[in-house]
């Protein structure tokens, strides 16, 4: 009896514990997802089959990502450093942000026709275009974690794309 | 001959060139119609009857007419392949990865509605339409490309007033082949007035998909949208299904 009540105490603390431990995980080329154990982020991994010859994630952690399934429902930001198709698709994004009526998302000013293309509808409400220039930072207000995007470049031949870096505080 | 690929997308061919309308978008925008994956492998590599693609043409830059990945696949399969696409357009296809020589082969366009431009050095003749997609859409350009004798034009997304299709000209195309969104046939009068503007020989009617689409209408199904469009002028013509074809001699 005792080792019966030893085994059910270990499985119900096993989701206790995996629900409260926060992590950072990697999902694939510059795709992290971070969480505090209640409420996560995802951070450059919402592109699907993305761009020929970078790391793509399996098709089976994509489609647990983009329906918010899993440890990825409990998502509150999702974050896009630049344009490039090996770090967003509109679709991917928008179809996290459709099973997710808890996130946000934070992108460049420049994504803007993106999402446009790929019909973005009242989900636009809930991104926040940034506009930092290069060199500067700003704080952001109203998010699950401290945020802030700094402006830094993508470097010689990328100037016609705006990359924004982002700092955030998680589980202190 | 002429195919329709899927959505909005067809090919055209002389049968040693041909041309891509709004055809390259791969998995395009969720509910809308996709070609089979071997037919968007096909295009984008540029293989079998799509090798001797010259002209890759994009409307405008919505989802379900062009992805930067599928265009930017077909330029980089095809060196011999150009791009017409709308300046909008263009900043998009900067995400999708490079392209050899791009600055001579990725062809953007602003033309204000109600013009027109006869491009030169084409591949065939061809001459762009500034056409509206609507009130706060994007920007959408309409082609017409003369294959084997016969004009053939897509309007892209059109959603626009007559009096900016005349200011066009669109009627001295001596079009022999409209191709039109549903949204425009859908009743006899407005069948009138396009036949009115633009005198097209033929018209094909295109973009039905999303199953929404023909519920905005009080339709639940696409084929009874279909039907009733194609009801709608003698000059319609069927050509609905991935990779149906008609001969343009």
């Amino acid at each position: 009896m005792y080792f019966l009540r030893l085994i059910f105490s270990f499985f119900a603390f096993i989701p206790f514990t995996y629900g409260q431990e926060a992590k950072i995980c990697h999902i694939a080329n510059t795709g992290f997802y971070v969480s505090d154990g209640e409420k996560g982020a995802l951070l450059d991994a919402l592109y699907a089959d993305g761009m020929d010859g970078d790391p793509v994630a399996s098709a089976a952690l994509n489609e647990r990502i983009e329906t918010a399934s899993g440890e990825f429902s409990n998502i509150k930001l999702v974050f896009t450093s630049h344009v490039h198709e090996d770090h967003m698709k509109a679709k991917p994004v928008l179809r996290h942000l459709r099973a997710n009526l808890n996130a946000k998302g934070i992108m460049p000013k420049q994504a803007k026709i993106f999402m446009k293309a790929g019909g973005v509808g009242r989900e636009n409400g809930r991104i926040h275009y940034e506009g930092v220039k290069l060199g500067e930072v700003r704080e952001l207000e109203g998010y699950a974690f401290p945020l802030s995007p700094y402006g830094l470049s993508h470097g010689a031949c990328n100037e016609d794309i705006s990359n924004i870096d982002i700092k955030m505080t998680v589980a202190g | 001959m002429l195919c329709h690929i899927a959505n909005a997308g067809y090919y055209a061919t002389d049968g040693e060139r041909g041309v891509l309308f709004d055809a390259l978008y791969c998995d395009g925008l969720d509910g809308f119609g996709q070609a089979s994956e071997i037919t968007n492998e096909k295009m984008e590599n540029a293989e079998d009857m799509f090798a001797n693609v010259k002209v890759i043409f994009a409307s405008h830059y919505h989802g379900d007419h062009m992805t930067g990945k599928a265009m930017v696949r077909d330029l980089q399969n095809n060196d011999n392949a150009i791009a017409i696409i709308t300046d909008e357009s263009k900043k998009l296809m900067i995400a999708g990865g490079s392209v050899k020589n791009a600055e001579t082969r990725i062809k953007s366009f602003k033309i204000p509605i109600g013009e027109n431009l006869e491009l030169e050095n084409m591949p065939f003749p061809i001459k762009l339409y500034g056409i509206s997609h609507g009130v706060g859409r994007p920007d959408n350009i309409g082609i017409a490309v003369t294959v084997v004798g016969r004009t053939i034009m897509h309007v892209g997304d059109m959603s626009a007033k007559k009096e900016d299709l005349i200011k066009a000209e669109v009627e001295k195309e001596n079009i022999d082949y409209l191709l039109l969104p549903f949204w425009n046939a859908m009743s006899k009068d407005a069948m009138t007035t396009i036949n009115d503007v633009f005198k097209a020989k033929v018209v094909v009617t295109m973009h039905f998909a999303p199953p929404f689409g023909a519920m905005w209408q009080g339709i639940l199904e696409n084929s009874e949208l279909k039907e009733r469009i194609y009801s709608n002028a003698d000059n319609i013509i069927k050509l609905d299904e991935e990779m149906m074809c008609i001969s343009l001699d």
